[in-house]
């Protein structure tokens, strides 16, 4: 929820998408 | 999404895709499957400049794209979104979404345009906040 990797190094911007693909893969439909 | 024959999906917004996003839960909440807001919009009465920055950025490019706009329209628009209703996340009041159905992920920001209060206000309404 609080995440910043625009504010952060280059390096963390595939931590913010994995975070992101995480969210949406625990709530995909069965 | 009609047109694409897609009944259930998921969607992710940034900026002022987060007030869409919002609008679209408010209005066809068993439609959207989950949601990602990045970086979002949001009402700050000490700080408020969506007007000011929109009517000096896209407004006035808009405005040279599309001969059928005018800027005392694009003025009419923001200020019925920005100044008039400014509340929360522009496009949907905070008592609104008590009880939003729909999993989001909120990632928010800290910039004028990109308040961090509203933005975690939002993330608090949603289900299972954390």
């Amino acid at each position: 929820m609080t995440f910043y990797p625009w504010k952060d190094t280059k390096e963390k911007i595939p931590l913010a998408v994995r975070h992101v693909r995480t969210f949406l893969t625990a709530n995909r439909p069965a | 999404m009609d047109h694409l024959g897609i009944q259930r999906f998921m969607v992710i917004g940034y900026c002022i895709g987060g007030p869409f996003i919002w609008k679209l839960i408010q209005r066809a909440p068993e439609r959207i499957v989950a949601a990602v807001v990045s970086q979002p919009v949001g009402f700050r009465k000490e700080s408020n400049p969506m007007y000011d920055n929109s009517m000096q950025t896209w407004g006035p490019a808009l405005v040279k794209q599309r001969p059928d706009l005018t800027m005392d329209m694009i003025d009419k628009f923001l200020t019925r979104m920005y100044v008039t209703n400014a509340d929360f996340v522009f496009s949907v009041p905070a008592r609104r979404r008590q009880g939003c159905p729909v999993p989001v992920l909120v990632m928010p920001d800290e910039t004028p345009s990109h308040p961090y209060e509203p933005a975690l206000e939002s993330a608090m309404l949603a289900p299972k906040p954390r």
